[in-house]
């Protein structure tokens, strides 16, 4: 035969098609071939190709097991459906595995899809690399419980570039909100000021407009896409005029794509820093002497920070030019902005802050629960070991290797994982917003934009499924085939000390996180509950957006005077639950280096009546004393101290900063801060010609009335929103970290708790089924309900105890370490550790009493009559 | 049983197989078929049609004897049962009935 059909369209074919049909069907293609044939060889071999392909089809590919096997498919198979029955078999281990390992999964992915938000700030510039920050210690400076601060001089970026090869690109920057107007509409935004070598370092694709140049002229301005179009709607905005800050003409020059959420540097408009008066002036004088500015920079690829911030000390030497009485130490140093958002210690800083601290915290609350989960299937698998070591032994004795059987019990358990996946894959896609919402971060799970995610999730489900299934398919697959054939199963169950253990575990971890969650509650009631040094209600504090507004301020006070539900009103540099501003002070006779920190509040007439601070020696700032604007203070208790006085010998010495002022008053000390920092020395000097926010005592009764009445009088007065916050809602923002860590600590100790408690009732209901027999014959001879009820829970009730004794330690470590972090601060107590170990027990207790009260309330006789 | 309606392909096929009588096989079938209708039928299209009629019962099959054509595979011959004449002399009937109710007039 001279030429035939293709071989590797033939081999196709044989390999598809089912054995039935293959001999009429290579029969008819290959006389159409020869056929064909006679006309093209070539085209021959194309159609019959063709017409192989066209019989691939369902009615001809063979079913997948065919008649002869190559490879071990029907074991797979046969595995597949003994695990299948065997989960059907016993629905409730089955609900309980599932739904356990699906809730561990659930918080894993969930912290996971947390901790991965956070760590991807900053990182998706294409140099995000190459892009740091300086920052600066003030040695002897310590404020707010750090040196470090975040503000550069104005001169430093372009000394830099002008100084150092390896720093390519340098930019100033700074955050100012400001309002813009356009055809009358208002919009307060959120802004940068920023040099023209802004797009340099930070390289934000701009949709219109020419990165080179869009901030070099004095008055332009770059918006992003969506505030563009909240401004100007379909409207082209390139070119346009927008009014900012009400006096300046600023020009469009270039549009921004929008800022992503996982930024620090958060801005819907940047604008030149060139148009700032002090930026000028400050640049124009001496521009090392000025404390104002973020400076972010970028190396050139292979260039080492380090390197660089040793050559600072020169560099300052050099340029900064300090008095010779100058108190603080400085020096500077570079920062990776990847490490921007999880830096929490610095003042001043720019942009949005994580917290490093608890983000480890919660990834390992995520590892710990995924491992209760995985604890409870391995107890249940072990459990149930004992009914299908029949299967094992049979499975042995055709010939099945243990590794072989092995595989089988791993492979199980990965089946289960992979339900419990999907399931957990629904409740977090659900969850996620839930969560995200809580912690205030844009947190969904999302395939398309993540594309590590689902590889990562068969490889979590292959950790998982092994690592639970690890330790149950090696002791299924020690069974002796001949002793479990035999029908003599080993009548101890050897695996129990293990079991035991586990379940101690599981409910350590579960009494730590209920004491801490305890503890954590308490700290924060305590933060309540705690004389704080100034009352909280009905003080309404009005944000000072707009600086014209305090040439308005006697018009606008005369005219609030009048308004009856007002008790009394103020105007602050800072709101008492945060001051933020310090100076040296000594007693105006000391010798020269005998100062110390005091921190300053700039505040106005009214304020201690408006926050009801108590005084308690001396008097306010009273309108009659003229004197008082310009020549006194008001220190608080601790201030006094510090100068060795008691409040009263404090009243009429004078100390001086800048200048010399006398003490006319002292104040009770109040929390000037979060209660993580101690109380530190005060002082209250007047000025009511620069404020940033308007204090107001309401009377509770015409809250809403009062409002709208404010709203309308600030309306006439400045074209800025009306921003305003009760200042129990400022108190609650110095805690907002630590609720929601602690928010988030109660709602996974539930879930620990419901995880612990699902192999618990899962191992209850096992034991109780094994010790049926057992007690059918007690109660045959006279046991009572009780006596079984204890005789079942005792055991249980001892694993938690032991769970309870090595929980205690640990908890009473972390919270303790945790505590530290306050400076006022609750004691641990034992009656929250009794406390919590009641809760485990009870919960425990619960859920054994339901499985061994229904053991102890059957019949013996049907216990019994199969015998 | 699988349902035993019939489709037009099918229908056509079977015709063939019965016109054939017992020598009717798929490359016979695609000659006469491709020869009656004018047009290229492929193969695949008839080996499926067979085999669902095999499965409904419509035909039944037989192998041939080894030849030193076709790779020396046999051929699978087909003949038509007795319910698929019945169902071809059933289907004439609805078509004849049919087509004898149209009047007799001119269409445009």
């Amino acid at each position: 035969m001279s030429s035939q059909p293709p071989k590797r369209a033939l081999r196709f074919l044989r390999w598809f098609c089912h054995k039935d049909h293959i001999e009429e069907l290579e029969g008819n293609l290959w006389e159409i071939f020869e056929s064909q044939k006679q006309v093209s060889e070539r085209k021959a071999g194309w159609i019959f190709l063709w017409n192989v392909l066209l019989h691939f089809r369902p009615e001809y590919i063979r079913p997948l097991e065919g008649n002869y096997k190559l490879n071990n498919y029907g074991m797979y198979k046969n595995y597949l459906k003994i695990a299948w029955r065997s989960m059907l078999r016993q629905k409730l281990y089955s609900f309980i595995n599932i739904s356990g390992l699906a809730i561990g999964l659930t918080c894993f992915l969930l912290i996971f899809l947390y901790v991965q938000h956070e760590l991807s700030y900053d990182r998706f510039y294409e140099n995000a690399d190459q892009i740091y920050r300086v920052y600066q210690r003030m040695e002897g400076n310590t404020y707010l419980g750090t040196d470090k601060v975040a503000y550069t001089t104005v001169g430093l970026a372009p000394t830099l570039v002008a100084e150092y090869p390896e720093v390519n690109h340098a930019t100033t920057i700074r955050d100012r909100s400001s309002l813009l107007s356009y055809n009358e509409n208002n919009f307060y935004e959120e802004g940068i000021n920023a040099d023209p070598h802004f797009f340099e370092v930070f390289r934000h694709p701009l949709l219109r407009g020419n990165p080179a140049t869009a901030l070099k002229k004095d008055k332009s301005l770059v918006l992003t896409e969506s505030l563009a179009r909240k401004m100007f709607g379909d409207e082209d905005p390139m070119g346009k005029t927008v009014l900012y800050r009400n006096i300046d003409e600023f020009i469009v020059t270039g549009i921004l794509k929008d800022i992503p959420t996982n930024s620090s540097l958060k801005f819907s408009f940047l604008s030149p820093i060139l148009s700032s008066t002090q930026y000028k002036e400050e640049m124009a004088g001496d521009p090392w002497n000025n404390n104002d500015y973020y400076t972010f920079f970028t190396l050139v690829e292979g260039a080492n920070p380090l390197a660089l911030q040793d050559k600072f000390p020169m560099l300052l030497a050099k340029y900064l030019k300090r008095n010779a009485d100058y108190p603080f130490k400085d020096s500077y140093y570079v920062q990776s902005l990847s490490d921007l958002h999880l830096e929490t210690d610095m003042n001043f800083d720019i942009g949005l802050k994580g917290n490093a601290k608890y983000l480890s915290l919660f990834i390992l609350i995520g590892i710990l629960i995924l491992l209760l989960a995985c604890v409870n299937y391995m107890n249940l698998a072990i459990a149930r070991s004992i009914k299908r070591a029949g299967e094992v032994g049979l499975r042995k004795v055709i010939g099945a290797t243990r590794g072989q059987v092995m595989g089988q019990f791993l492979g199980e358990s990965v089946l289960i994982a992979c339900f419990a996946l999907v399931l957990a894959l629904v409740m977090t896609y659900y969850l996620a917003p839930v969560f995200g919402y809580i912690l205030d971060r844009p947190i969904e799970l999302n395939f398309l934009e993540n594309i590590y995610l689902f590889p990562g999730l068969l490889g979590l489900v292959l950790v998982v499924g092994i690592l639970s299934g690890s330790y149950p398919a090696f002791r299924m697959s020690s069974v002796r085939p001949i002793q479990v054939l035999k029908g003599k199963m080993e009548g101890k169950v050897s695996g129990l000390n293990i079991q035991r253990w586990l379940t101690i575990g599981q409910y350590t971890i579960s009494i730590v996180l209920i004491i801490s969650s305890l503890v954590i509650y308490q700290q924060f009631q305590f933060i309540h509950n705690k004389e704080l040094g100034y009352k909280t209600d009905h003080v309404l504090t009005i944000s000072v957006l707009d600086w014209q507004l305090r040439n308005h301020f006697k018009e606008l006070e005369n005219e609030w005077a009048g308004n009856p539900n007002i008790i009394s009103m103020t105007t602050t540099g800072e709101l008492p639950t945060n001051v933020t501003s310090s100076t040296l002070i000594s007693h105006i006779d000391a010798p020269k280096d005998d100062h110390f920190t005091i921190y300053r509040a700039r505040v106005g007439y009214g304020y201690l009546d408006t926050y009801s601070i108590r005084l308690i020696a001396g008097r306010d700032f009273s309108r009659n004393i003229r004197s008082d604007s310009t020549e006194s203070l008001i220190i608080n208790e601790t201030a006094a101290k510090a100068f060795g006085w008691t409040p009263e010998e404090a009243i009429g010495k004078t100390v001086k900063d800048h200048k010399s002022r006398k003490i006319i008053g002292v104040v009770k000390d109040f929390h000037m801060h979060s209660l993580h920092l101690k109380i530190e020395p005060l002082m209250l000097e007047f000025r009511d010609s620069w404020f940033a926010f308007i204090g107001v005592k309401v009377r509770p009764e015409n809250l809403g009335e009062a409002m709208t009445s404010f709203q309308k009088s600030l309306g006439t007065y400045s074209p800025y929103p009306f921003e305003y916050k009760f200042l129990d809602d400022n108190f609650d923002q110095l805690y907002r970290s630590d609720q929601k860590a602690g928010e988030i600590l109660g709602f996974f100790t539930i879930l620990s708790i419901l995880i612990a408690s699902l192999g618990l009732f899962g191992l209850a209901a096992f034991t109780a089924g094994q010790k049926t027999k057992e007690i059918g014959i007690r109660k045959v001879l006279g046991a009572s309900v009780n006596n079984i009820v204890n005789m079942l829970s005792l055991d249980f009730m001892k694993m938690v105890l032991g769970g309870f004794l090595l929980a205690v330690p640990i908890a009473w470590y972390v919270m303790n370490q945790w505590l530290l972090d306050f400076a006022y601060r609750i004691e641990l107590e034992w009656w929250v550790f009794v406390l919590a170990g009641g809760i485990a027990s009870l919960v425990a207790f619960l859920t054994i009493s339901f499985q061994s009260i229904r053991a102890a309330t059957t019949n013996p006789v049907e216990s019994l009559r199969n015998e | 049983m699988k349902e035993t309606s019939i489709g037009e392909f099918e229908e056509l096929v079977l015709l063939v197989v019965a016109a054939q009588h017992d020598q009717a096989y798929g490359v016979s079938i695609m000659e006469s078929l491709e020869e009656n209708l004018g047009k290229k039928i492929n193969i695949s299209a008839i080996h499926v049609a067979l085999k669902r009629m095999e499965e409904k019962g419509f035909v039944n099959a037989r192998f041939g004897g080894i030849t030193q054509d076709r790779g020396g595979r046999r051929k699978k011959f087909y003949v038509i049962t007795a319910f698929g004449k019945s169902m071809l002399d059933k289907q004439y009937e609805v078509r004849t009935s049919i087509y004898k109710q149209i009047p007799k007039i001119s269409f445009s």
